[in-house]
């Protein structure tokens, strides 16, 4: 009778503290400034003024200065106007400078009025005029050029190849002030975030045909990233020595033609020997594997632009580091990044989700706030207004994060923001750990692959509690390691980690020594372990649904099948009430499917029944049959 | 006996004007007028700037009124000897400086054609109005009522073809005279904008024949208020009864799609009579399959025309012949099938089937046959299909410049521009410039843009004009020679440079070539016509090629008309012109030192 009591009591405590636990909201604000009726701000680009001023780019081609910002009411002004769907913005020497679809443009107000007057074409490039064949950019070299990025187009009849059908698309290419322009780098879907950081050229591409999932990459010199489509025009003068011959010798393009003559869309082969990107890199050196991957529909599924914080603390314990947005679900991640065998590969958390539209494009404030524009039109966004233009503000408190987690020969050193709570972190039951990759190949996307959950051998904690060295029993080089420290706590308020998943990217396994045996604590109290971040029920959780579910009798419900909707990342795009990107579950339900043709279509979707969605959903044929079915007897308990 | 051959011959004058038919081209018959100021010549021209001016040559195809100002009443006009009920009729006009006439369907309603060149607010008097009823019981001021103005001004300057096509139903009567229904202005397009839908008219407007509607009345044109010329007038009746559906029954399967089985031959679940013709007879809206009959009763041998709207998988079929094979379809999309039938019963069969529930169930059938004007077949409930997108369409209230892709008919090819951008002004005058060649790519008049295709959704970058666009070409505007115009700016170190804006948000285009700065300016003159200045710093001898077209007409010392007349090329007198043939195209090439001024009226 005690016993039981002592267990409800710990039970009571335990969920007690949980529940009390902050959340992201409780660190950092979203600030919504009011906007003018009339003015569509589907921002496109962001750009702070030296004068504290920040100018937005939009879609519709225009070009607004939001004066006195940080105020409850900015002031808008008309800066120019008429361009041709904006997609980035940067200001030098008095002039901004912007990408159009097709030309680099340098706006200047010359007669003072505070209105460009002169919008000089710095340079012009080829474009086919299909819709996808955006471009992005410019971001400032250290040699004073511009970068420049450019979206592949899709095929006529085969609508899902990207392709470049002019020179210049899935590249990023240099534009010298002269107007003359030189191929950078290759191998891109699209390319909708760039970023310089220290100097260097990062990039950030989608999940599409032969990019497994989003990640952000280094981009030197002549680096290839992955998709072929800008192969078609490199040559002996490009920095891409890869050649499209020698890309199709090891990867199958899968240009298949049906008995009728049509053209088969190549889908994920359930049952083959995948090839991966890295092994496309041992070969070919130039070939660039992600700093990090920012596994698809659960660290975004549309990243846009990448910034480095250099508020020096303004924004918060993590100077230095990468904050990227995503479109699709309206948030920010962060990434730290380090340098191992003179490349990068880094660590990736969730950082804010919540805003209103899809986060594209983001900036610093003056005061070390954040500045984050958004739109969705025609994709779709967890945020469901169609666009919008918000800014994020620390509040000065100390979140309970991991500050960084950089690999060790034999595992991860994670660094906490806060000291954290010894008996918590020396016991194994604390933490688990996993590694996958992903496909390399001309189907959309890929499922997670060769999926391992990996041995936690022991923990070191340091002296200050905010270092804890985590080994394990086995490393795979350009693997995706992913950490769940959910059982984690912080020292004193017993708090849980506000993200207690991190995805690092090993692309290098650092030398050194190895942690002794007998450093390390090896306790393991075997309590509720779970085997992937997944099967987290806290935190990540979405608060819609919660004690909603009108199932039946014997359907599961929300927070019976909400382990398995995270871990096959269904709630990426669907939740149980409301449209996101893809339909409610609610909705789904109503279409009487039957279990076993659900499994189906999750298996192989079928976007043309949902034609007022934007967004396809991507097939899941690598969801095991009774998690499938368990996910659509919850819908159908929805009916 | 009598009453028999009356029937006969109106059935033979009637049958004259059943199919289309073009009238008043050789000579003046069918048609009377009490005084001499219409005939038939070979061609017309007037210049735009003197007042009343049409000058004709010999010859045949065209009509013209020569009117003095001032000399008014009905002796002037021309009226058919034939009546008309429902009528399409097109035709070409042109207008002298000045002039005013009009088209009166039947001899009671008219469509006014006038010299409304540049007119920013027509009214029911400008060009393309349906002119005012008149009640001379109501006091001074107010006499004038419902007179309907056209949509936008979309008229030319006088001494260029314009082009209107009018769809007139007459209104209508029961047996015993009474009106049953008003007389409706169909559509009415001038210059290719339609400017007029479905306007109901209530009764006939001033200056009408008879004080009420009728049944049947002659085409009249107004003579007696300027001058004008019409050709290709073609005139189409509808005089015939329409087709008509009865006996309709359905047979309808409603299951899951099973790719095994025989779309045809799957299990009747429910069948029975339709009072019309509907998809509604449905206890589901989708996972269906359904075979409508019916008895099609053909009212005369001939062509018939039939429009289809369904969702998914459907079919039309005639007697057993498929007319529309199975396709699939959404359900905004249209389909044409044609047959010759006889007059008499035919068996009209429509199957649909449909799996996919996104799809709402729609039915339309609408025919067109020898004598009667599209008629639905259908229930107006039935042909319910999925919302089209909200329009976003742009307004140039103030001049405004926007970047898009623009496609353009390049000859007989579609081709898209894609570094293209549009100027919009306040006076309704719009043009399109190539940054990729310095072209003048399009210009036109009317409203300014529909930017639907580029901010809906995710948008394909491309926008459309809205107005009576005139397209020239993509050729670049300058070169060292008249012979052998670039094809492109291959070798010419074309460059772009962007443009200015001025104080009113008008831009001045910049680029280089053969090493010559060169800047384009475009402005409205007049408040309706476009005036180009381009100024070359550098070279001293290029050449700007203004057009390249079927016709070139030389209309008095500086003035050109383009095109058969579509628009006008003003030049400076001293300028020096050279018209040159390229192919079956004429080209209009002026030599530029420092600086070129033209005007382009239209």
């Amino acid at each position: 009778m005690k016993k039981i009591q002592i267990l409800l009591l710990s039970l009571f405590c335990f969920s007690l503290q949980a529940q009390e636990s902050p959340k992201e909201e409780d660190f950092y604000k979203i600030v919504t400034p009011p906007v003018p009726e009339g003015i569509l701000l589907e921002v496109g680009g962001v750009c702070t003024l030296p004068n504290g001023s920040v100018a937005v780019s939009t879609r519709r081609g225009d070009v607004w200065i939001l004066e006195n910002p940080l105020s409850r009411k900015p002031y808008y002004k008309l800066f120019a106007s008429g361009l041709h769907e904006i997609l980035g913005l940067e200001y030098r020497d008095g002039s901004f400078y912007c990408v159009q679809r097709g030309e680099l443009t340098k706006l200047t107000d010359e007669n003072g009025d505070g209105k460009a007057d002169r919008y000089e074409t710095v340079s012009a490039w080829p474009v086919s005029g299909h819709y996808h064949e955006y471009s992005f950019g410019p971001k400032f070299a250290p040699d004073g050029s511009f970068f420049v990025s450019g979206n592949v187009a899709f095929g006529n009849e085969e609508w899902w190849r990207g392709e470049a059908r002019v020179p210049g698309r899935g590249s990023v290419f240099k534009v010298f002030p002269d107007g003359h322009r030189e191929e950078w780098a290759t191998g891109m879907r699209s390319p909708a975030g760039l970023g310089i950081i220290d100097g260097e050229l990062f990039y950030a591409d989608n999940q599409g045909d032969w990019m497994g999932s989003g990640g952000i990459w280094h981009l030197k010199k002549g680096a290839f990233t992955g998709h072929p489509a800008s192969l078609a025009w490199t040559n002996e003068d490009s920095p891409t020595k890869l050649t499209e011959e020698q890309f199709f010798a090891e990867r199958d393009n899968r240009k298949v033609r049906n008995a009728a003559g049509a053209y088969i869309k190549p889908e994920n082969v359930v049952n083959e020997t995948p090839d991966m990107l890295w092994q496309l890199k041992e070969k070919y050196p130039q070939v660039q594997t992600p700093v990090v991957w920012l596994p698809h529909g659960i660290l975004g599924i549309s990243n846009s632009e990448l910034i480095k914080d250099d508020t020096k603390g303004s924004f918060g314990p993590f100077s230095n580091q990468v904050f990227i947005g995503d479109q699709g679900q309206s948030k920010i991640m962060r990434v730290f990044m380090e340098k191992i065998n003179g490349e990068y590969q880094g660590a990736a958390w969730d950082f804010r989700s919540g805003f209103q539209s899809g986060v594209m494009r983001m900036d610093w404030a003056k005061d070390g706030s954040l500045f984050v524009g958004e739109t969705n039109r025609g994709w779709g966004s967890a945020g469901d207004a169609n666009q919008g233009f918000q800014r994020l503000i620390w509040n000065g408190k100390m979140p309970f994060e991991m500050l960084t987690v950089k690999a060790m020969p034999d595992g991860f050193e994670v660094e906490f923001t806060l000291p954290v709570d010894r008996k918590s972190a020396e016991d194994l039951a604390s933490i688990s750990a996993s590694s996958f990759n992903y496909k390399h190949h001309p189907a959309y996307g890929s499922p997670p692959i060769f999926r391992e959950d990996l041995n936690i051998k022991g923990v070191r904690l340091s002296a200050d509690g905010k270092k804890m060295r985590i080994v394990l029993d086995r490393l795979r080089k350009y693997f995706v390691h992913e950490l769940n420290l959910n059982g984690i706590r912080a020292a004193g308020t017993y708090y849980s980690l506000i993200h207690p998943t991190v995805y690092y990217t090993l692309n290098n396994i650092p030398a050194g020594e190895k942690m002794s045996t007998s450093d390390l604590k090896t306790t393991d109290s075997g309590k509720d372990k779970p085997s992937s971040a997944s099967k987290i029920v806290k935190k990540l959780v979405s608060p819609d649904g919660q004690g909603q579910a009108k199932a039946s009798a014997t359907a599961p419900t929300f927070d019976e099948v909400k382990p398995l909707l995270q871990k096959h990342t269904c709630l990426a795009c669907h939740s149980q009430d409301k449209k996101v990107i893809g339909p409610a579950f609610k909705d789904i339900a109503k279409r009487k499917y039957s279990d076993e043709k659900m499994a189906q279509l999750i298996a192989v979707p079928q976007p043309k029944n949902w034609p007022d969605y934007a967004t396809p959903m991507a097939p899941m044929p690598h969801v095991p049959k009774a998690d499938v079915l368990k996910i659509a007897s919850y819908i159908n308990g929805l009916r | 006996m009598k009453k028999i051959a009356l029937g006969l011959l109106l059935l033979g004058s009637a049958n004259l004007l059943f199919a289309q038919e073009k009238i008043l081209s050789d000579d003046l018959s069918g048609f009377s007028c009490k005084e001499k100021n219409w005939s038939i010549v070979g061609a017309a021209t007037a210049n735009p700037f003197l007042d009343n001016n049409l000058e004709t040559t010999a010859g045949k195809g065209v009509l013209v009124n020569i009117h003095e100002h001032g000399k008014y009443g009905s002796q002037y006009e021309l009226v058919s000897d034939f009546t008309h009920g429902d009528l399409d009729i097109s035709f070409d006009f042109m207008m002298a400086k000045g002039s005013n006439s009009g088209i009166y369907l039947q001899g009671n309603y008219e469509i006014q054609l006038f010299d409304s060149w540049g007119t920013k607010s027509p009214i029911y008097g400008d060009c393309g109005g349906i002119y005012q009823r008149w009640d001379e019981s109501k006091p001074e001021g107010q006499k004038g009522y419902e007179g309907y103005a056209p949509r936008i001004n979309a008229a030319k300057a006088p001494g260029l073809w314009q082009h209107m096509d009018i769809s007139f139903q007459a209104a209508k009567f029961d047996a015993k005279g009474n009106k049953m229904a008003n007389a409706q202005m169909l559509s009415i397009k001038l210059n290719g904008m339609l400017i007029h839908e479905n306007v109901e008219l209530s009764g006939v407007t001033r200056g009408a024949m008879t004080a009420k509607d009728v049944a049947k009345g002659p085409l009249r044109l107004q003579g007696d208020h300027g001058s004008l010329a019409i050709k290709n007038i073609i005139i189409s009746n509808f005089d015939k009864p329409s087709a008509s559906l009865n006996n309709l029954s359905y047979a309808v399967s409603y299951a899951p799609y099973d790719p095994s089985a025989d779309p045809k031959n799957l299990a009747i679940d429910d069948s029975g009579e339709l009072k019309e013709l509907s998809w509604e007879f449905m206890k589901q809206p989708n996972e269906y399959a359904y075979t409508i009959k019916g008895d099609f009763i053909a009212p005369a041998d001939g062509k018939y025309t039939f429009n289809q709207f369904s969702s998914a998988n459907n079919t039309l079929s005639i007697d057993g012949k498929e007319i529309l094979d199975n396709k699939y379809t959404g359900p905004n999309d249209e389909r044409t099938g044609e047959i010759e039938l006889k007059a008499g019963k035919h068996t009209l069969a429509i199957y649909n089937a449909k799996y996919d529930g996104w799809m709402s169930p729609t039915l339309g059938l609408l025919v067109t046959g020898p004598g009667f004007r599209k008629v639905a077949l259908h229930s107006p409930s039935s042909m319910f299909g999925n919302k089209a997108s909200d329009p976003i369409l742009i307004d140039a209230k103030t001049n405004t410049n926007l970047r898009s892709f623009m496609d353009f008919d390049n000859g007989d090819k579609r081709i898209r521009i894609v570094h293209a951008i549009s100027v919009g002004t306040p006076e309704n005058i719009h043009f399109t410039y190539d940054l990729d060649k310095g072209a003048l790519l399009q210009f036109w008049r009317g409203d300014f843009l529909d930017a639907t295709p580029m901010w809906d959704s995710r948008g394909d970058g491309s926008s459309r004009p809205r107005g009576s666009l005139t397209q020239l070409s993509n050729d670049l505007t300058l070169a060292k020679t008249v012979l052998a115009w670039p094809k492109d700016t291959l070798g010419t170190s074309y460059k772009p440079k962007g443009y200015t804006i001025d104080d009113n948000n008008m831009p001045t285009f910049v680029y280089e070539i053969y090493g010559s700065k060169v800047s384009d300016k475009i402005r409205v003159k007049d408040r309706k016509n476009f005036e180009r200045t381009i100024t070359v710093d550098g070279s001293k001898d290029l050449f700007a090629k203004l057009t390249s077209a079927s016709k070139i007409e030389k209309v008095t010392d500086n003035l050109y008309a383009i095109d058969n007349k579509s628009w006008y090329i003003k030049l400076d007198p001293n300028a020096y012109v050279i018209i040159s043939t390229n192919g079956n195209k004429k080209e209009l090439t002026v030599a530029v030192k420092d600086k070129l001024t033209y005007e382009l009226l239209f």
